[in-house]
């Protein structure tokens, strides 16, 4: 019997290995974000703290954490929903329709709070995953090969179209850039705010989401499959839609649209998860996380005193990565036509 | 007559605006492995959905030993009755043991871990269809034969009476046919009564050499029910595929060959 066992005591170990590790980095990243800004600071200076600059670190760390283990998630059960390696809340359009509600709330509803503009931004989301579906003819699972190329095709238009309305919609109004032209090219939000909505609400869906992996998995087999095993297939996509459009909403509430995140940290996740989805989920969480806090921590650091945004870091280094994975996707095609 | 393993009352399904079957009644016998049989597109698989409580019929039912499978909850009619639709187009990114553990689904409690007696039938499922070795491979990386063998073993881990499979072999090369075929009478030998298996299957021979019961359709009626040497005679074959043929033993096993003769 130890022998038939053994290869799963080396694979348990091996994953919490993997995850002690993760989680490690993750702290790593966190005390680098809290270390380092675009103020130099002496370490002393910034533990006595006068000038309120850690908690304010602190509080823009947390951010950081949160929308990208969301984006992380978000993408991961897209990928696993679609059959679609390609498939994240970027790339198809889901950030982008968040971010186009949000500012058309802020726009005729200047002082909204955060859990209103969090609403309006999970509507917006659900509004633009609705749209890929119609547009991608996506058939869940089933048809997914059919899909492969539509879907990113259809969710390139919608990301588009969004970002340029509201682009446009923050042109406008010089009030309007002041308040959003950071938040559109993806900045985590420097002032500590009273709004935490969108974060409590992240952090519900996280914990929701790991829960969800086991009927997504069984979906993934295919929805007949699904079905014949006693989960109703339309009640797990329902789920798994709900949670990925509301992360999504969360996290642009937060931080506005990023991309790149929820498309390269699943593909390693699933990587290192060798087969598992939870494993992936478990794996995803601390990856994307420190993604991001190290992205926003670069681009406080390099052109100091001024700042490059999370967003345009995560794009800077997420664009030679999406062409790795590209070539990785499409290895198998290639492969067979020959 | 001794109790029929499906019962099938007037049943009237469709699939979208084209009506597949209309007031069909069959009774598949209660022995070990049941093939369907019939031309493309003449109802096989619509008529395995309903018998897996799939399908949704507008009207007439289906009883799984006197149990109207239609009354059942997803749950208690996933304890009865595995299926195995054809293969999806893509392959869920998971190991050979994860698809396994899927099968103890209805079995299992919501957030709990899986239990000894999950574990148990994972590895005895894992042994049965030899994978242990391979327990911790991903779909991807396995052969058609092996993947018909996984899914056979998520199957057998959920522990049902009866196992309903859409064309197995298909895709698969002669000796993998052979070694799955092998593999269901083996199951169904095994456990004796309580375990059935209904397979739709396009080669005859196979069906012939392997089936115990051969159910033929065509065009949504019932065109023959019984044994193979029964079943297969050159005018059942001129009803369900308008094939003119003879049928002969063959040498080894004394099953009936089709040999058209167009």
């Amino acid at each position: 019997m130890p022998a038939k066992t053994n290869g799963n005591v080396m694979s348990r170990a091996s994953f919490a290995f993997n995850l002690v590790l993760l989680c490690l980095g993750l702290c790593f990243c966190t005390a680098l974000s809290l270390r380092f800004g675009a103020a130099p600071v002496t370490l002393e200076a910034l533990l006595n703290d006068t000038l309120g600059l850690l908690e304010s670190r602190m509080f823009r760390t947390v951010c950081a954490i949160c929308v990208g283990a969301a984006l992380a998630i978000s993408g991961l059960m897209l990928q696993a929903l679609t059959g679609n390696p390609l498939a994240d809340p970027g790339i198809t359009g889901i950030n982008a329709g968040a971010a186009l509600a949000a500012i058309v709330l802020a726009y005729f509803a200047p002082f909204s709070s955060g859990m209103a503009i969090l609403l309006a931004a999970s509507l917006g989301a659900g509004f633009a995953g609705y749209l890929l579906w119609h547009l991608a003819g996506a058939d869940p699972v089933s048809g997914a090969g059919g899909i492969a190329l539509r879907l990113p095709l259809a969710g390139l238009a919608i990301e588009t179209l969004c970002l340029a309305l509201a682009t446009a919609l923050i042109l406008t109004d010089a009030e309007m850039q002041a308040r959003y032209l950071r938040w559109i090219s993806g900045a985590i939000p420097v002032v500590a705010r009273t709004e935490i909505a969108p974060l409590a609400v992240i952090s519900v869906l996280l914990v929701a989401g790991y829960f969800t992996c086991e009927r997504l998995e069984l979906l993934s087999l295919g929805a007949e499959q699904s079905a014949s095993l006693g989960r109703n297939p339309n009640r797990t996509i329902a789920l798994v839609l709900a949670c990925v459009t509301m992360l999504s909403g969360a996290s642009v509430a937060i931080a506005g649209p990023l991309a790149f995140l929820g498309l390269l940290v699943p593909f390693v996740a699933r990587g290192l998860a060798a087969g598992s989805l939870r494993r992936a989920y478990l794996f995803a969480l601390p990856l994307g996380a420190s993604a991001l806090v190290l992205a926003d921590t670069i681009g406080r650091v390099i052109a100091r005193p001024g700042e490059v945004h999370a967003g345009i870091i995560a794009s800077l280094l997420g664009g030679p990565a999406l062409i790795m994975v590209l070539r990785r996707v499409l290895r198998p095609a290639r492969w067979h036509a020959a | 007559m001794k109790q029929p393993l499906f019962d099938i009352q007037d049943l009237t399904v469709s699939l979208g605006a084209q009506r597949i079957y209309s007031q069909f009644s069959a009774r598949l016998p209660d022995v070990g492995i049941t093939g369907i049989i019939g031309p493309n597109g003449c109802g096989k698989s619509t008529l395995l959905r309903c018998l897996g409580g799939l399908a949704t019929p507008e009207n007439g039912s289906v009883r799984l030993r006197g149990v109207n499978i239609g009354q059942l909850s997803p749950i208690a009619r996933a304890r009865q009755i595995a299926f195995l639709p054809q293969e999806p187009p893509v392959l869920a990114d998971m190991t050979v043991e994860g698809v396994v553990a899927k099968g103890r689904t209805p079995w299992r409690k919501a957030f709990l871990p899986s239990s000894r007696a999950d574990r148990d039938a994972v590895n005895q499922a894992l042994e049965t269809t030899q994978l242990i070795e391979l327990r911790l491979r991903r779909l991807t990386a396995l052969s058609g034969g092996q993947r018909q063998r996984a899914w056979i073993a998520m199957a057998l881990a959920q522990q049902t009476e009866v196992i309903l499979l859409d064309e197995p072999t298909s895709y698969l090369d002669l000796p993998h046919q052979i070694r799955l075929m092998q593999l269901l009478r083996h199951l169904v030998d095994q456990q004796g009564q309580a375990r059935r298996v209904v397979v739709v299957l396009h080669d005859l021979t196979i069906a012939a050499r392997f089936c115990d019961t051969l159910v033929g359709l065509s065009d949504g009626k019932l065109v023959c029910a019984g044994p193979p040497s029964e079943v297969l005679t050159p005018k059942t074959v001129m009803q369900l595929y308008g094939l003119r043929a003879q049928v002969h033993p063959d040498p080894v096993f004394a099953r009936p060959v089709v040999y058209p003769e167009e």
